[in-house]
């Protein structure tokens, strides 16, 4: 093991018509509402489709 | 002076604030819920310490978004002193109010005990009747303390001299040992622009009463009665 960082994992469904679309509402959401603080943290959102 | 100290689900300092500020003749707390409409009417705003909406997501950031800190952050721009002290320094963090990030301490232990901290800046509205290179004793008590500035943003802090605190030795020397969470450039408090924002993780309303301090000191007093000085 070369190094181990914590963080936290959020779970966002959301409605939307593709991965692409998904991923750039949630992106927007975080930053509108500081869901992160840019200063020390990054973001990394990844959109999976529920089975329907 | 009117003093409003915000209280939000969670606050476990507000009290002591008041009771600190009761203290010192000329200014008058009072505690207002923090999604009251009445902040307007204050000449001052205290955030006080405790663990606002449990600290969920991230200390103070669920605080940022209630209604009062639309208001605050307009009278925080039209030049109203605005002090907030450990969660209330992390809200203003969190709201935007002030730059860079309170992390877990270094330790990943929450850290409760009495520090020194320098004065390094009097151009506040908290620090008027302070001197700089003066060191207060305060008490602290948080796990999410740690403040951290990127490069550019610590230069532009030293720069624009908006360290207002930093921890050191009782003999005003910065060390790394003096630091008791490992923030950067030990600092322990900071403001804005315009010096009327300040937050800070010590905790003044704990330290005004000498019955209640190791060192029977009431550094604390300073900070609040500062208001009146910036108020002349």
């Amino acid at each position: 093991v070369k190094s181990i960082r914590a963080g936290k994992s959020l779970r966002i469904d959301v409605e939307a018509a593709d991965e692409e679309a998904a991923e750039t509402l949630v992106k927007k959401m975080c930053d509108d509402l500081r869901i992160y603080n840019p200063a020390a943290h990054s973001l990394v959102v990844e959109a999976r489709r529920l089975p329907a | 002076m009117r003093v409003a100290v915000v209280r939000f689900p969670g606050s476990n300092c507000d009290l002591d604030a008041v009771a600190a500020m009761r203290g010192i003749k000329g200014l008058s707390p009072e505690l207002v819920w923090h999604e009251s409409e009445e902040l307007g009417r204050f000449d001052a705003v205290v955030l006080p310490g405790g663990f606002s909406f449990g600290d969920y997501l991230r200390a103070g950031s669920i605080a940022a978004r209630s209604p009062a800190m639309h208001t605050i952050r307009k009278m925080a721009d039209s030049g109203t002193p605005v002090l907030g002290v450990c969660n209330g320094f992390q809200i203003l963090v969190e709201a935007g109010l002030l730059p860079g990030a309170l992390l877990r301490n270094s330790s990943l232990k929450f850290v409760c005990q009495w520090v020194n901290v320098r004065v390094e800046s009097r151009r506040t509205s908290f620090t008027g009747l302070a001197q700089e290179g003066q060191v207060m004793r305060l008490p602290i008590a948080h796990g999410e303390g740690r403040y951290y500035a990127p490069d550019d943003l610590m230069r532009t802090l030293e720069r624009s001299r908006r360290i207002v605190f930093r921890y050191s030795d009782e003999n005003g020397r910065v060390t790394e040992r003096a630091n008791p969470t490992g923030t950067s450039g030990n600092i322990a408090g900071i403001s804005n622009e315009q010096g009327n924002v300040v937050g800070l993780m010590p905790h003044p309303e704990r330290g005004c009463d000498p019955l209640l301090s190791p060192h029977r000191s009431a550094d604390g007093r300073l900070i609040f009665a500062s208001l009146l000085e910036g108020a002349r």
